[in-house]
């Protein structure tokens, strides 16, 4: 799916709102920094396909993040913001809805979401002053 | 604030946007210059650092020309053996420059702080405020250099100091807020060098016979 089209600003905003708490409260008080950054991004269609990778392809070692807070939000956002956007196609996420018990989280998993927030920081790090 | 990698405490610092410093503390390594090798890709080829820091004629440190918001791969390796081998967004350790060009508009009993915005979003200016009868200053912040402050005794004199903030959810936990501008302070909607000595509010004066 290509991000170009989405509503960046409003994205932001959820993110700054919710998404971003949610993700601090997965981290459960680890430090984003404690991890290496490894996944980059230069701008903000590039930032939302690799958010979207992450978010619902976890590597080995981390079962699956779909159906966390966070991802749960930020499936709804690209759904709103994001024409033609359909997650149930892409990655088929109302499997992971229906696993209502939460993950257990693995240290893999809190990599894969240090890196979540270094995306989204350089997603919201493109948006100039107005 | 250091962070401690391995044996290693290891500070890096985005000095505003246009320089990287890596320094660290070799103590475990005394005598020994270690190599700093460093990255912006992760498909390139380390290169060495060329403007290393020195403490006691050894190498403590590296500084890098950085304009972009990228991931800093780095090394530091006492000969060819690897002592730490890292990956950061540098923006985490961003330390913005101080706000320049402060002005102030006075209105009765209020003043409105600007000064030009950074490029990008994700900052607070923090404005902060004592008059001569404050004992600590007191803060105001918001999105963008544009602060305005009531509730000020047009009698009294003030100082004023700003500074620039990172938001964690744009800039993570570790960045440095830049240093306080310089402090100007105003009398009576006038500028002024400095606040006089605090004068004795009348309840408190005494009098030596």
């Amino acid at each position: 799916y290509n991000f170009t089209n989405c509503d960046f600003e409003k994205i932001k905003q959820k993110y700054q709102k919710t998404i971003y708490d949610d993700l601090k409260e997965y981290m459960n008080g680890t430090r984003s920094t404690q991890f290496n950054s490894t996944v980059s991004c230069n701008n903000r269609a590039d930032c939302l396909a690799a958010i979207e990778r992450l978010t619902f392809r976890p590597p080995r070692g981390c079962a699956s993040l779909a159906g966390e807070a966070f991802a749960l939000r930020t499936d709804a956002t690209f759904t709103l913001q994001c024409p033609g956007y359909s997650s149930a196609q892409i990655h088929n996420t109302q499997a992971a809805k229906k696993r209502k018990k939460r993950e257990v989280t693995t240290n893999k998993c809190l990599e894969q979401v240090s890196q979540l927030l270094g995306l989204w920081g350089r997603f919201c790090r493109t948006f100039r002053k107005q | 604030g250091g962070r401690i990698w391995g044996v290693l405490q290891v500070q890096i610092i985005w000095f505003n946007f246009e320089t990287v410093q890596v320094t660290w503390n070799a103590s475990e390594y005394p005598g020994t210059n270690l190599t700093f090798l460093y990255r912006f890709d992760s498909g390139d080829t380390y290169d060495q650092c060329t403007n290393y820091i020195l403490q006691h004629d050894l190498t403590a440190g590296c500084t890098l020309d950085a304009e972009q918001d990228e991931i800093l791969y780095f090394s530091i390796e006492n000969g060819t053996h690897p002592l730490l081998t890292q990956s950061h967004w540098i923006s985490y350790y961003l330390k913005p420059g101080s706000p320049r060009d402060l002005s102030f508009l006075w209105q009765q009993e209020a003043v409105t702080v600007t000064c030009p915005d950074l490029l990008y979003d994700g900052f607070l200016y923090e404005v902060q405020h004592r008059s001569t009868f404050d004992t600590s200053w007191q803060s105001q912040e918001e999105e963008t250099c544009n602060v305005t402050i009531e509730g000020l005794d047009t009698e009294k004199c003030y100082c004023f100091r700003a500074r620039v903030k990172t938001t964690e959810s744009s800039y993570g936990p570790d960045a440095y807020p830049s240093d306080w501008s310089e402090v100007t302070c105003w009398h009576g909607g006038q500028p002024t060098d400095l606040c006089p000595d605090k004068l004795l509010h009348p309840k408190f004066t005494r009098f030596i016979l």
